[in-house]
């Protein structure tokens, strides 16, 4: 089983909906499968995203900050180029934040 | 006219307005308050003591025509919690009226002779002092409440409450909101206690008819606000309906948790399974239902365009506090094990009414817990810590000065403080940026003194997390410069967001500094002044007693493993020396 759990406007994609509770979707992991296309079979649009976290460590986010003053930047090319070809297994898990909640600055 | 300082001396009750000395005149805000601090407070004097002041400072731009989130007060002394340079910041009315005043600064010095409490009264024609006897006592809600009905034209207050009238270590530095409420404080490090002790409960600050604030350049003041206000407004944290305005700092609650860095009870996990309960979206769903007086996109203080601030309505909808914040509900939340925004808001409301910081109060109560005084989660109880501080028992006593000297009267080890100044919400252990800023920083730990909140990068597809250990000191000591030099601007820090992310705000931010000031500031000067303040602050530190043997993260967390991620911290000390080994005596 494969737990994706859903945060701010994305939480509508799940069965509970509340802020207060855990919004998730569950389901079975199908071997090989990308990240890209686990999305694509859930059908969550890739645009909302803002901050992917897999197993608790961030894995992309869309912002850029402070590129100019060398900060750590989460991957080298831009959101543009997600690297959505990552792997997801059973068991893992995912957390998910849209662009209503862009609040982490790396 | 050129800008004056005023000076207020409690000893002799004698004031006087100087010109700006030329070796203070290219600096404001937290640059101006560590500057005054570092000339004219003997290191090694006791911070209740005559020796220390109170410099309060609103920044560069402060009080200007509209330059956006621009309405900062640093306050800043020598910190009795920490014993080291002090500056904190808050929002609220106070910056742009003393500003408009044209003041360049305030210094409070001296103690009364008499043992009596005094209100200021700061307006265009001087300064009164009128005997504060009635305040005495009283919680922030009141007092401000009391100030407005006597005197006129809606001024900013400043204030403590009971916290430092006790000349409690965490006791802060109260400055009504908009609304007349206490809600804005320059929280950390007791410079309630400082003011306390000069025998001031309140300073009333009228700007009317003041002579408002120079614009050197008007065109260039105009361009970087240009600039700066795009940035703001295209951000997808701080635009309308962004992250900040939609749910506060506190977006950062499900997101910190995510990641495995939110400290919880007392700093022994990194993850709160009661997390969304406290969260930002939680409060936008609570103000949603309950109408009334409830909001967020609040505004501190007039002319915020990014509005992060909140109402916190009652079940009744009337409001019971203004501000939730992220650091708030973590601190009294997560690392109390206590999930219940309704409680968490109640005690909010006594931290701003008895005047202690937020921050320090939830990782005291969290000491308690981990004491044994209170169980984690126990809300009743971590409620009425409260009322033990307001009577001023012992125990309350004990409790308004902090987490270390609370773990030591219960013999807790698990103390998570640098320089005797409790950490905030995030895990150092997890958030390891961030440890390095908490270690290094002049002020104890703090986040906002560098705000390099980088967390576990998953090494997915053979990439690893790209920054090692010895890079992030580099990365930490520019953004303590560039966290400096925005505390010295008099904007919010919350501006940091856009104009790091879009190099034009950068410029911007800069241009207005020097469109307001006629300095010659670009944006390639920002680190370089930056620096600056930091080397006043660090050579103060050094001539109080502290060495690089201080700048160190607590022992358990060098042996303790820090579920989910089971790190422990791992910076070498040598890398943590190279963060201010560049600061040398001139
Ligand atoms: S962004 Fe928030 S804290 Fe900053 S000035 Fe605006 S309301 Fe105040």
């Amino acid at each position: 089983m494969i737990s994706i759990y859903l945060y701010g406007k994305l939480r509508r994609y799940a069965p509970d909906s509340r802020p207060s509770g855990n919004s998730v979707i569950e389901v079975e992991a199908i071997e090989d499968e990308t990240l890209q296309m686990l999305l694509d079979r859930v059908g969550i649009d890739i645009e909302e995203l803002y901050t992917i976290f897999i197993n608790h460590k961030l894995l992309t986010s869309r912002t850029k900050y402070a590129r100019f003053l060398g900060y750590q930047q989460v991957r080298d090319d831009t959101c543009q180029s997600w690297d959505l070809n990552v792997v997801i297994k059973d068991g893992d898990r995912l957390g998910l934040f849209g662009r209503d909640m862009s609040g982490l600055v790396v | 006219m050129g800008k004056k300082i005023l000076r207020i001396n409690m000893s002799d009750m004698q004031t006087s307005y100087e010109d700006v000395p030329e070796k203070w005149a290219r600096w404001a805000g937290r640059g101006l308050t560590s500057a005054i601090t570092y000339d004219e407070v003997d290191p090694t004097c006791h911070p209740l003591g005559p020796n220390n002041k109170v410099v309060i400072a609103p920044g560069w731009v402060t009080g200007s025509p509209a330059a956006p989130s621009s309405g900062r007060t640093s306050f800043g002394g020598k910190s009795p919690l920490t014993g080291t340079i002090k500056e904190a910041n808050s929002g609220g009315l106070s910056g742009q009226k003393i500003a408009k005043l044209g003041l360049a600064a305030i210094i409070l010095e001296g103690v009364p002779k008499k043992d009596k409490w005094y209100t200021l009264v700061i307006n265009k024609d001087g300064v009164e002092f009128e005997d504060a006897s009635g305040l005495i006592g009283k919680g922030m809600y009141d007092v401000d409440e009391i100030l407005w009905e006597q005197y006129p034209n809606e001024p900013a207050v400043i204030g403590i409450g009971q916290a430092g009238e006790m000349k409690l270590s965490n006791a802060g530095i109260s400055v009504n909101d908009p609304e007349n409420k206490p809600g804005r404080y320059a929280g950390r490090g007791g410079m309630g206690a400082v003011m306390g002790a000069r025998g001031v409960k309140a300073i009333v600050v009228d700007d009317t008819d003041g002579p408002g604030v120079d614009i050197a350049d008007a065109d260039l003041f105009k361009q970087g606000r240009r600039k700066l206000t795009k940035a703001i407004g295209k951000h997808d944290l701080t635009k309308k309906d962004g992250g900040l305005n939609a749910f506060g700092t506190n977006v950062l609650m499900n997101i910190i948790n995510e990641a495995g860095g939110l400290p919880t009870r007392n700093f022994s996990a990194g993850q709160f399974e009661g997390a969304a309960l406290n969260s930002g979206e939680k409060v936008a769903e609570i103000v949603e239902e309950r109408g009334g007086e409830g909001m967020t996109g609040h505004s501190c203080h007039p002319g915020c365009i990014i509005q992060c601030s909140n109402i916190y309505p009652d079940e009744d909808g009337s409001a019971l506090v203004s501000c939730l914040e992220y650091e708030t509900a973590w601190a009294l939340g997560a690392n109390c094990g206590i999930d219940d925004l309704d409680y968490i808001a109640k005690m909010t409301r006594e931290c701003n009414d008895l005047g202690v910081d937020t921050i320090e109060a939830g990782n005291t109560i969290a000491i308690a817990m981990e004491a044994g005084v209170l169980e984690f989660g126990d809300k009743e109880g971590a409620l009425k810590t409260f009322d033990e501080i307001r009577e001023g028992t012992p125990l309350g006593r004990i409790y308004g000065q902090g987490v270390e000297a609370t773990a030591k009267a219960f013999g807790v080890h698990r103390v998570p403080t640098v320089k005797g100044q409790s950490m905030p919400a995030y895990e150092p252990r997890a958030i390891k940026g961030i440890g390095v800023t908490y270690a290094t920083t002049t002020m104890g730990a703090d986040h906002t003194s560098g705000y390099t909140i980088a967390p576990e990068i998953a090494g997915v597809g053979g990439k690893v997390d790209p920054l090692a250990d010895e890079d992030k000191d580099a990365l930490s000591l520019t953004f303590q410069a560039a966290t400096a030099f925005i505390d010295s601007t008099g904007y919010c820090l919350f501006i940091a967001f856009p104009i790091l992310d879009i190099e034009e705000g950068w410029a911007g931010m800069a241009e207005s500094v020097a469109g307001v000031t006629g300095l010659d500031i670009t944006g390639d000067d920002v680190i370089e002044i930056g620096k600056e303040v930091l080397k006043m602050e660090r050579l103060f530190n050094k001539a109080a007693g502290f060495t690089p043997a201080d700048d160190r993260l607590p022992e358990f967390m060098r042996y303790e493993e820090l579920p989910p991620h089971n790190v422990k911290w791992t910076m070498a000390d040598e890398d943590l020396d190279e963060v201010y080994a560049w600061v040398q005596e001139d």
